[in-house]
């Protein structure tokens, strides 16, 4: 048993070495950009895919080599658990937030947990911001309706939220649950505004799935379990792109749900200076690549959609409405109405 | 040789060593876990109710109580009659094969249960299951046999996870048994069945109790399986409920959550303690000084038909749904049926190629390790306290050890990421020490039940026959106790390490940047990625740790391993 923790402990170590080795070789190309004189280390919690993630490591090295930036990544919801446990023991391990749920920022920002910072960058910031600058958005996620092309041809699959609603769908429509995921609560809230929760009871009459999340909900419309469902447009773009899946995005006529997720940071960061050079740079044109990169969509004007997205512009305008302080304020409210309706038998 | 009698040395080590591990678990389980529910006590930095009487007034909480009551309570009986049998065919027959059966019957316990479930809704649900689409075609049938989204289905789901506790924990007493009463009923005349009911399974009795009791735990404070099988079927349990309180993401919610947690913990001590009366009435004492190895019962004509039950069990328990973790790390694209044009590798070279999973994984090994060996020591001494003193308040840390396990996952990360940030000296935050702290707190009483039930069977006479032989207590127990009850400490220390090296609830809020761990992975490759390349790394940890167990069985010569 020794000997082979040994032995993997080499592997490790051995690993480690070519991966270093293989950093340095990219890293010494360029000389460290101007402007990043930040130093120190700063903690970002994110609900940001890793691959995304993993992806922007180098390029934030290369733009602030003086900074260390450690990643906490997990979904939204269980960052916002985890920035509970903390806040109970008093100790936030944050120095900057980055998860889709804009109704938490508000929240956030009620209880002083947020440090007001307007950055430079902001004025290219093409969508609401905060006016105390306590969060700026910095990408944008779309709930749509997602299906699959090869059980279901163009003009047959749904073109509006209330198409949902149809019979021939009966028992195949799915959505992630708003209990679990941020970005279901947000469009669960935001459509019950719109069409009233007898919206939902009319789904739920036609057999609504209630999953997890979007990804369970994603590997059952490729097996066709589901036929059409409410999903993130990232994790479709995605799917189309990198595992040539036939699934399409419909972009709903009556308004799809755009999630604007903020970068907050925290009043109790004990790096402000570093945690503003990040969001500054989130902020940038180069972070906004690197979002857009990721399938979401940039909140500068000057950055072209994720691969295979219209532009935010020519649905933006319709989106359904979303009432942030109230969906801030009555966030259990809404999760119990969703729960009693939809959920409950 | 008579001083030795007065002198009492053995006895010191003995309290040294067992108030050391009491107090290892009150600092590292009562502590966060007893901070957490009195919290449950606060609003408003008061003390009151208003918390229980917020949760319970609401009937959607009962329910979910009664839900996981009855999942539970029939996990535990099917897994007991489906395990009984077979531990008792495997481990005291002469079923062909056996040693083969006992290593597939635990691999469904090396399987992360929220990879097993996918592979148990691909199968079994209504529209496009595999299984129900073969049965479909061969019966010529017009609608699926079997939907997974329901009661029955989770149950389904439950038992065969959580089973291999009851095999594990039944096969091991069997193996143990003193074979001189059954050999005393067969003398006297009685068949191999009556053996069977008359005197093996009134003996087996303690460990069937530990075994189904550990079953039930586990099915009560299992988040993975009801929110992938029973959340599409709106069954909502404790858990899932605890779960959407804690993502409320305030304080109040996560009160509310500690409220529903605090019942489930006291349901599963009651439950135990009730256990405990009912075994304590007998004496169950089987290895005597003069133990032998247990007879093997000659099935005669039945080995075939036995052989084919068993055979068709861990086919449809075992084979098949590994079998689809497999094929689905396999397929090209999940859109296109199976078929030969639709096998690849592509989905194993990202996992393969990266070196980002070599760390997790050793990491994970580490931890588990870790966890595994501390629990086990930890958990021979509580059982010993338990079982083979009559100290006032033995039961106490195997209290603590069940509230422990019965506590759902989240709950005991908040409580560990409140109680050790700091707040009470030690901060342990981002380290891996946190998670090496969740996995005790939370598997270390697999490790209690299985050793403390093999500890009854043990007759105090030989401890003591080493004692007034002079050697010391610490002694006695290596050269005497240990020795007994090691196949159960082997088994214990399994049952700690397995869950250990894959878990993912607490790991995913406790890690740090450098102490990733392999359930971290999985559940960011399930979410970012796809379930395929989930798929990959299941098959990956399922390798090592069958590639482990084989190793480990051979250079101990069978003596270790499951």
């Amino acid at each position: 048993m020794v000997f082979s923790v040994k032995r993997l402990a080499a592997a490790c170590a051995a690993a480690a070495l070519i991966a270093a080795l293989a950093g340095c070789g990219g890293g010494q190309k360029e000389a460290p950009a101007a402007g990043g004189g930040a130093s120190g280390k700063i903690m970002i919690y994110t609900s940001i895919y890793p691959d995304i993630i993993d992806m922007v490591k180098p390029i934030i090295k290369k733009a602030l080599p003086g900074l260390e930036v450690d990643w906490f990544q997990a979904g939204t919801e269980k960052v916002i658990a985890k920035m509970a446990g903390e806040m109970e023991a008093k100790k936030i391990a944050a120095d900057a937030l980055m998860v889709a749920d804009p109704s938490y920022y508000y929240t956030l920002k009620d209880q002083k947990m947020l440090l007001n910072y307007a950055s430079p960058a902001a004025k290219d910031v093409a969508i609401e911001k905060d006016k105390d600058g306590a969060w700026t958005p910095v990408r944008i996620s779309n709930m749509i309706i997602a299906y699959n092309t090869s059980k279901l041809k163009a003009e047959d699959a749904p073109k509006t939220w209330k198409d949902l609603t149809d019979p021939k769908w009966k028992g195949k429509i799915a959505m992630p649950n708003p209990l679990m995921s941020g970005t279901a609560f947000v469009a669960a809230a935001a459509l019950s505004e719109k069409y009233g929760w007898e919206y939902f009871d009319k789904l739920k009459a036609n057999g609504l799935r209630v999953e997890e999340g979007n990804s369970a909900i994603q590997n059952k419309l490729l097996t066709g379990e589901y036929l059409a469902v409410m999903i993130l447009e990232e994790n479709i773009l995605k799917m189309i792109e990198t595992k040539k899946e036939p699934v399409k995005v419909v972009y709903p006529e009556d308004g799809v749900v755009v999630v604007p997720s903020p970068i907050g940071i925290m009043a109790a960061s004990k790096n402000p200076a570093g945690a503003k050079a990040a969001v500054d740079w989130w902020l940038s044109k180069a972070g906004q690549e690197t979002v857009v990169t990721g399938w979401m969509h940039s909140v500068r004007e000057d950055v072209k959609p994720p691969n295979g997205a219209p532009a935010l512009k020519t649905f933006y305008g319709k989106a359904v409405k979303t009432d942030w302080i109230k969906f801030s304020k009555e966030k259990e409210k809404y999760k119990e109405e969703f729960r009693t309706r939809v959920i409950e038998k | 040789m008579p001083k030795r009698n007065f002198s009492l040395p053995s006895f010191d080590s003995k309290t040294t060593v067992i108030l050391l591990c009491v107090a290892l678990l009150l600092i590292f389980t009562a502590l966060p876990l007893l901070y957490l529910a009195a919290s449950s006590f606060m609003s408003g930095g008061s003390f009151d109710f208003s918390n229980y009487k917020d949760v319970y007034s609401r009937s959607v909480n009962w329910r979910a109580l009664l839900n996981t009551l009855k999942l539970s309570f029939a996990t535990m009986v099917s897994s007991v009659l489906l395990t009984f049998p077979l531990a008792w065919l495997i481990g005291r027959t002469n079923l062909p094969g056996r040693g083969g059966f006992r290593t597939w019957l635990v691999a469904t316990y090396m399987i992360p249960p929220y990879v097993g479930a996918i592979a148990w809704v691909q199968l079994l649900n209504p529209s496009v299951g595999y299984l129900n689409m073969v049965l479909k075609w061969a019966f010529g049938l017009d609608a699926s046999p079997f939907d997974i989204y329901t009661m029955g289905g989770l149950t389904w789901v439950l038992t065969l996870f959580y089973s291999p506790f009851a095999f594990i924990a039944i096969s091991r007493a069997m193996e143990k048994m003193d074979p001189a009463l059954e050999e005393a009923a067969r003398i006297a005349g009685a068949s191999p069945l009556r053996t069977l009911r008359d005197v093996t399974m009134p003996l087996m009795a303690p460990s069937i109790l530990a075994g189904g009791l550990l079953v039930f735990i586990s099915a009560a404070s299992c988040f993975g399986i009801p929110s992938i099988v029973g959340m599409p079927s709106n069954i909502e349990v404790m858990t899932t409920r605890i779960v959407t309180y804690v993502y409320m993401g305030d304080s109040k919610g996560i009160r509310d959550a500690t409220a529903l947690a605090t019942i489930l913990m006291l349901l599963a001590n009651a439950l135990l303690l009730a256990m405990g009366r009912f075994a304590g009435q007998k004496d169950y004492t089987t290895i005597g000084g003069k133990s032998t190895r247990p007879n093997i019962v000659n099935l005669g004509a039945w080995r075939w038909p036995a052989l084919a039950a068993v055979g068709f069990y861990t086919a449809v328990a075992v084979a098949l749904p590994l079998g689809s973790i497999l094929l689905t790390s396999l397929i090209g694209t999940m859109s296109k049926p199976i078929g030969l044009d639709n096998l690849t590798f592509e989905n194993w070279k990202p996992v393969i190629a990266s070196d980002q999973y070599l760390a997790p994984i050793f990491n994970s090994l580490q931890y588990g390790v870790a966890a595994a060996t501390v629990g086990t020591l930890l958990a021979v001494f509580i059982s010993y306290l338990l079982v083979k003193t009559t100290a006032r308040g033995r039961q106490l840390p195997d209290l603590l050890v069940t509230a422990g396990g019965a506590a759902p996952s989240i709950v005991i990360a908040l409580a560990l990421i409140i109680a050790f940030s700091g707040k009470f000296v030690v901060n342990l935050y981002s380290t891996a020490g946190i998670l090496v702290a969740a996995y005790l707190v939370k598997y270390m009483t697999m490790a209690v039940r299985t050793i403390s039930a093999s500890l009854v069977q043990v007759h105090s006479s030989l401890e003591e026959a080493a004692l007034s032989s002079g050697a010391g207590w610490l002694r006695a127990c290596r050269d005497i106790i240990l020795p007994l009850i090691a196949p159960s400490v082997v088994a214990g220390w399994f049952l700690i390490f397995m869950p250990s090296f894959y878990e993912l609830t607490m790991s995913i809020l406790l890690y740090g940047s450098e102490t990733k761990t392999i359930g971290v992975l999985l559940y960011e490759l399930q979410t970012y990625a796809d379930t395929q390349n989930a798929s990959v790394l299941s098959v990956i940890i399922l390798a090592i740790v069958l590639i482990g167990n084989i190793i480990l069985n051979k250079a101990s010569k069978g003596s270790i391993g499951i």
